[in-house]
């Protein structure tokens, strides 16, 4: 493992704001990052969100409980009206909160542990005020840690 | 003093299972803990009260359960029955929650209603109609038919064990009530908020589209617990004539289903709710100290007392007592706490008694919203669909329902203690 633990597979990245939509979220996921770290007005970091965590906010949630849905072959009315109406709703009720994040210069072992049980893509890296300061992506430090 | 801590320790259990700050299970294993420790109940007579038939009972058929949800079969009949309806209000009431009764009379009903619901969810997304009659009903549905077998509701699984009552008794003798309770609960919800369920003719293309089948396991999957589940129902009908405790007859068929059905054994023990097994215990070994300092013998005689022998009134008395009871407080403590009372109350030769404490338990779960946990999960899953039912909003399904149900019990006691 590397020394210099996380530092050089830090990343900087544009945060979303918690006041923006889940459709807004869904186009800058698309067209730039896949995981996106979420900050309140001061900076601070929220949480993340991505793809999945999106979906999960779209689709009506009874959909989890169900194993066995190959019996819906047309879309239901209500579950497209449901995803319409949850697309307008602000990330900040939809972010996913982590246990902890990463700290400026954190271990490659610390990092592996936090991405082996939060299973995203990306975490976010704080300074001592919980400030942004870039993410880490799960690929990169994979990278790192093969390479190294 | 000791007898009043040890009702002392109940009341606050129930109370605090009631407020759900604490998880049921946690607060039974503490409360029950709390009175061996402070001498309320010895050890040996502790490991006694707890009632292993019941939890063997519970256990067996969680196993089976959780073997016949892995193959889909519960989403088929779900979906089968929906599709089935054709879009008819009084089609689709009948059928979900014909099933729904059907089902929870062998299932528990939380089991049911979570098998249930997510399906009827899905259908009425389809239909784009008002979810929340229709849930609402199932549940009414649930604890309805829950209340016609033995394994259909824990209170009777609890009842059944105390007073030796086994399958055939439990439905010959509160069957036929629950199937006209069911039928009247029904027809009330139906004529009451069957608009609500009309869809719109568009609608109708999607809900044929469904395709039952399609979620269904491998078919040898199926036909292992299907058989396996048939031939332990059966045992249910005959386990009397075998001297067979109900409890062996339950493990005895998810012994079977595991050994012919090769599922992974360590995934198939985690289908056993386990803290529904421990809640159970503990729970147990609480009423077992208040019946060993007097309290639950004293309870008989002041009911007595107060019915002056009467057993018209003894009988009626218990059955809306049970049902208001059961209506704010969890129905499993209290019916395990009023067993000992019906059995002090019990006329020599005659079962009424431990009738009217079924039936008040059971249907008294439909009273309010935290009458029973089958209500809580499917308010939950309502809640889910972006459709939130109100603790009044429940109570204007469930009291009406409770009387229907109630009435029709009533009148059933009666004619079970006229004939006697």
């Amino acid at each position: 493992m590397s020394s210099s633990g996380i530092t050089p597979i830090t990343k900087s990245v544009t945060p979303i704001p918690a006041s923006a939509t889940v459709v807004e979220a869904a186009r800058l996921i698309e067209a730039e990052q896949s995981t996106l770290p979420v900050v309140d007005e001061a900076g601070r970091v929220l949480g993340v969100v991505d793809s999945a965590s999106l979906l999960k906010a779209l689709v009506p949630r009874y959909l989890e409980q169900l194993s066995h849905t190959g019996f819906i072959r047309q879309d239901p009315a209500g579950l497209l009206r449901h995803a319409l109406q949850a697309a307008q709703q602000p990330v900040c009720d939809v972010v996913q909160t982590l246990p902890e994040y990463l700290q400026e210069g954190a271990s490659e072992a610390h990092a592996a542990e936090l991405f082996l049980h939060t299973g995203v893509l990306a975490i976010p890296v704080v300074d001592a005020d919980g400030g942004l300061v870039g993410v880490v992506r799960r690929v990169d430090l994979v990278v790192a840690l093969a390479t190294d | 003093m000791a007898e009043l801590l040890a009702v002392g320790v109940f009341v606050l259990a129930i109370a605090l299972i009631a407020t759900e700050r604490l998880h049921r299970t946690v607060v039974a294993l503490t409360g029950g803990a709390f009175v061996i420790l402070i001498g309320l109940i010895e050890q040996e007579p502790a490991i006694a009260a707890v009632d292993w038939a019941v939890l063997g009972l519970l256990a067996g058929m969680m196993i089976l359960v959780w073997g016949a949800q892995q193959t889909g079969i519960f989403t088929w009949l779900a979906v089968a029955v929906g599709r089935a309806s054709g879009g008819r209000p009084a089609m689709l009431v009948l059928g979900l929650t014909g099933s729904t009764a059907l089902l929870s009379a062998f299932l528990d009903n939380v089991t049911t209603v979570l098998l249930v619901v997510p399906v009827t969810l899905v259908l009425a997304d389809t239909l784009d109609i008002d979810a929340a009659p229709l849930v609402v009903a199932e549940v009414i549905a649930s604890n309805i038919g829950g209340a016609a077998t033995l394994i259909g509701d824990p209170p009777n699984i609890i009842i059944g064990s105390a007073a030796n009552l086994g399958f055939v008794d439990f439905l010959v003798h509160v069957g036929p009530p629950a199937v006209l309770g069911y039928a009247a609960a029904m027809t009330w919800l139906y004529v009451r908020h069957g608009r609500q369920l009309v869809p719109e003719k568009e609608r109708l293309e999607a809900l044929a589209s469904l395709d039952p089948t399609a979620g269904l396991g491998p078919r040898r999957d199926v036909v292992i617990v299907l058989a396996c589940t048939g031939l332990t129902i059966l045992g249910f009908f005959v386990h009397g004539l075998f001297h067979l405790e109900p409890a062996t007859v339950a493990m005895s068929g998810a012994a079977l289903f595991l050994l012919v059905g090769r599922p992974d054994v360590e995934t198939a023990l985690e289908g056993i709710e386990w803290t529904t097994l421990f809640f159970f215990g503990g729970l147990f070994v609480m009423v077992g100290a208040l019946e060993a300092n007097g309290t639950l013998e004293r309870v008989a005689e002041a009911l007595r007392d107060v019915t002056g022998g009467n057993r018209t009134a003894e009988v009626l008395g218990i059955a809306w007592t049970a049902a208001i009871a059961s209506g704010l407080v969890d129905n499993i403590p209290f019916t395990a706490a009023m067993v000992p009372v019906v059995r002090d109350l019990s006329a020599e030769g005659s079962d009424v008694t431990w009738w009217s404490l079924s039936l008040g338990a059971c249907y008294g779960g439909n009273l309010t919203l935290i009458g029973a946990s089958a209500n809580l999960v499917a308010a939950g899953a309502l809640n889910r669909a972006n459709r939130p039912l109100s603790f009044v909003s429940f109570m204007k399904y469930g009291i009406p329902a409770t009387m229907i149900s109630m009435a029709i019990g009533s009148l059933w006691l009666l004619l079970l203690l006229a004939v006697e």
